[in-house]
């Protein structure tokens, strides 16, 4: 398989070779190997691959230019099909980092999202406002993740959201800051703590925790 | 007409009571006075506003001799069944009782003559010949030990009303409390606590403890949440004069309502493990809140300074503060945020130390003990090289005096003492890099080329913020000894040489930074003595100004020592704990992820909590946000499956 990318930068190839690498075809170098049954071989030669891709994509593209392309490339692929459109949530991600960063700046990821996203997270509106007056750090690629689950499971009202969750702690704050405003549910940031406790000092097995 | 009438009805239905009631026997006959009882005052109420005489005359004279021996006999026997552990109606027996004491027209006559007499009477009578009884088939020990009898009178007296008595609004379980009863109320607790031995009786006594600790609980909990109130009360009055020693008053406070509960439990309760846990659970509540801004753990860490520095508020013989001391570390089990102590006491001990204000080497290093027993070794390790580097300091200042006498071309020109710290033992110090006099540039070279004969590896770092100068001031009238700072000393030191120095140049020939220029200059020339001038004259420092010797400055002193500005240390110490906290959670959630390699995440943050609690204890958001970081940095990742579990990254 060859891919060039000589002369002009094209978002369908970049993520065409994207959604290989991840899907375990592409070794650097551009030849399959089967062979290569080692685990740690593995994530190496994937880590290495994507490095490999991401350079080009900083050498090739023009940042500013980067969201009109992914526009472009969502309407091509078929989004009705979520494992698409999971892998293409996660290509935005990939090419939405600067130079060596492993985290995207705040206003690149809300931009993003608005077009990601558009249709299909109900509170993208509010989410999107809350993050840019409430985050002053870059966006890690674990939150960006957990923004797709989030936005699957929660309804408007947010119901389906766990507080015990897992969540990243820029969701709950995010259900927090809602809760406020809409005074829907009395579940305040202190109470949904207060749960957790309360829990925790019940549960037998936990007993000693609180002992000193 | 209606008169002959209704007096006939009252006739016929008062006659008709008597051979009703003799037919019935025992409970059921009680039950049917209690029915006729009832429709009597339901008629009466009727028919009392006309025929009031008569209705009176008919009850008392006819119906009450009557009624009264009858219900009586049938009451006791009642009363026996319940004796001998039978099931009776207790709200029969009660309404049985407000027959009598209406009869009585609200009076308690009736209900004492009729019927309290007769019951004690007959109580004595019961428990006399159960006694009998009791004393022909047991043997004398059995008589007494075993549990027959405190358990019939345990069992009437305290458990069936045990609530009732426990809360009972004027000598229940809290107002025995209050009161400072605790001999009647020990006895109490003795007779639910004799039959503990007893199998049988086991269950109901512990069971009948645990309430009593909930109240006791409450009770200290009630108490103790009042100290911190009067602590918060007495802040805010006393804001302005920053007196501060509301909060030694609150520690002696809880140090006595420890002392005063903790002989409860000992001495009352048996130290029973219920009432040891409810004590450590009500301090717990209290002592975590804080009082006035500060955290219980800083209070508790300047109430040992106190203590212990010279001078402090506290006038104490050594008995005396070893006791406080034990008692201090004690209270500190129940505090949450171990660590910010540690933090806010090293802080302090190590003002202690280096400026000789601690009043006593063996109080030092005795409540370190008592720190390492209750604490562990780790608690104290920092504060324990703390002392052992001052003594160690000592020693190094004699050798260096050694030293000078046998090289008199290594003269530093002044009388100079160094103290060499071990750097991990101490809270970090600022280390700028001041521009010394020459004088001292002096000093700190002999000094270095000293150090160089004894170690060849170790790197010394001067820090010019902790140190202290006496310097002669040759002022107009006088010369006075200025006790000063290295940095004021240094400033001083700059008007040898000019005199008129803006702000500006003082800051490039000192290479100060502006923070503690600031509060160099202010102590210099704002504050009580002002050894500079400065123009303009103002309260404040800015960096417009100009400085200039004051010659006529004098004091009626000879000797005057000049302050610098307090810094608000707390707000460092609590930024310093933070960052430790942040490297904790992460070593203890990189060890947990490595031994268990994949980990759900309720379950990592338990075991996080848990392996933490012994010096803090951590707030879940903030492993969270840990657990996100080291995501970020390819410690763990999360499982692309289930976003609830994590995975340890080699």
């Amino acid at each position: 398989m060859e891919y060039s990318f000589s002369t002009q930068f094209d978002i369908f190839s970049i993520y065409r070779r994207f959604s290989d690498i991840k899907a375990g075809n592409i070794y650097p170098g551009g030849g399959v190997d089967n062979m290569l049954n080692d685990d740690s071989e593995k994530v190496r030669c994937f880590r290495e691959a994507m490095f490999q891709l991401s350079k080009l994509v900083h050498s090739s593209v023009n940042t500013s230019l980067i969201l009109g392309e992914l526009h472009k490339l969502m309407s091509c692929l078929n989004m009705g099909d979520f494992s698409e459109f999971s892998n293409f949530y996660d290509f935005v991600f990939f090419v939405c980092r600067e130079n060596g960063q492993k985290n995207i700046t705040v206003s690149r990821a809300i931009a993003a999202w608005k077009i990601v996203l558009s249709g299909r997270f109900r509170l993208l509106n509010q989410w999107c406002d809350f993050v840019e007056k409430n985050q002053q750090y870059n966006i890690s690629e674990d939150t960006w993740r957990q923004v797709l689950a989030f936005s699957r499971c929660v309804h408007e009202d947010l119901e389906g959201y766990d507080p015990e969750g897992a969540w990243p702690t820029l969701i709950d704050e995010f259900v927090e800051h809602m809760y406020r405003i809409t005074g829907s549910n009395n579940c305040s940031s202190n109470s949904l703590t207060c749960n957790v406790m309360i829990l925790m000092v019940r549960h037998p097995c936990l007993k000693n925790l609180f002992q000193v | 007409m209606i008169t002959l009438n209704s007096s006939m009805t009252i006739q016929a239905s008062i006659c008709g009571v008597l051979p009703s009631l003799r037919e019935k026997h025992d409970e059921f006959m009680l039950r049917e006075l209690v029915k006729r009882w009832s429709n009597h005052k339901v008629m009466v109420r009727w028919l009392s506003r006309f025929f009031y005489y008569l209705d009176r005359y008919f009850i008392a004279r006819r119906s009450l001799p009557s009624l009264n021996e009858v219900g009586l006999t049938c009451f006791r026997d009642l009363i026996d069944v319940e004796r001998e552990g039978g099931q009776i109606d207790r709200a029969l027996l009660k309404n049985v009782l407000d027959i009598y004491v209406e009869i009585g027209m609200g009076q308690m006559d009736h209900y004492e003559k009729d019927f309290e007499a007769h019951m004690l009477d007959d109580t004595a009578a019961y428990y006399s010949r159960k006694a009998s009884s009791w004393i022909l088939e047991d043997s004398c020990p059995e008589y007494i030990s075993e549990p027959k009898l405190l358990e019939k009178v345990q069992n009437e007296l305290l458990l069936v009303y045990e609530n009732q008595l426990l809360e009972k609004e004027n000598s229940g379980c809290r107002a025995l409390l209050k009161d400072d009863k605790n001999i009647i109320f020990a006895s109490w607790i003795w007779l639910g606590g004799r039959s503990v031995p007893d199998v049988q009786a086991y269950s109901k006594v512990t069971k009948g403890l645990e309430p009593i600790g909930n109240i006791f609980k409450q009770h200290i909990t009630d108490e103790g949440t009042a100290l911190v109130q009067q602590a918060e009360d007495a802040a805010i009055s006393k804001a302005d004069n920053a007196g501060g020693s509301h909060e030694q008053v609150f520690v002696r406070k809880v140090i006595e309502l420890h002392d005063k509960f903790m002989t409860y439990v000992t001495d009352c309760f048996n130290s029973h493990t219920i009432f040891h846990k409810a004590l450590k659970e009500a301090f717990e509540v209290f002592l975590n809140k804080g009082v006035a801004g500060s955290s219980s753990a800083e209070l508790l860490a300047t109430f040992c300074d106190n203590i212990l520095k010279k001078g402090g508020s506290e006038k104490l013989s050594d008995e005396a503060i070893e006791d406080s001391l034990e008692k201090v570390v004690k209270l500190l089990a129940y505090v949450s945020d171990k660590d910010l102590f540690a933090e806010f006491y090293r802080k302090k001990l190590s003002r202690r130390l280096l400026f000789d204000k601690s009043a006593n080497d063996d109080h030092e290093r005795s409540i370190l003990t008592k720190l390492k027993q209750q604490c562990g070794g780790q608690f104290t390790s920092k504060m324990e090289g703390m002392v052992t580097d001052l003594t160690l300091a000592r020693e190094n200042q004699t050798n260096f005096e050694e030293y000078l006498g046998q090289n008199p071309d290594a003269n530093p020109g002044l009388d100079l003492t160094v103290t060499v710290l071990t750097t991990g033992f101490w809270p970090s110090y600022k280390s700028s890099d001041l521009n010394l006099p020459a004088e001292m540039v002096r000093c700190v070279e002999v000094f270095k080329q000293f150090y160089q004969t004894k170690t060849k590896h170790r790197k010394l770092t001067w820090v010019y913020s902790l140190g202290s100068c006496n310097i002669n001031g040759k002022f107009g009238q006088k010369t006075i000894e200025l006790v000063v700072g290295t940095y004021q000393a240094a400033a001083l030191m700059l008007f040898n040489t000019s005199d008129r120095l803006s702000y500006s140049e003082m800051a490039t020939q000192l290479n100060l930074a502006d923070e503690d220029l600031v509060r160099v200059l202010q102590s210099l020339s704002c504050a009580k003595y002002k050894i500079l001038l400065k123009e303009p004259s103002s309260r404040i420092v800015s960096p417009t100004d100009y400085f200039s010797f004051n010659s006529s400055f004098t004091d009626r002193m000879r000797r005057i020592r000049i302050p610098l500005p307090p810094m608000d240390e707390r707000k460092k110490v609590v930024e310093d704990v933070d960052k430790d906290r942040r490297y904790a959670i992460d070593a203890s959630i990189v060890r947990i992820m490595k031994s268990r390699k994949v980990l759900g995440y309720q379950q990592l943050i338990t075991e996080c909590v848990e392996q933490l609690s012994r010096m803090f204890k951590p707030d879940f958001k903030a492993i969270k946000k840990r657990i996100e970081d080291l995501i970020t940095r390819d410690y763990i990742e999360r499982d692309k499956e289930n976003p609830q579990l994590f995975r340890y990254l080699a």
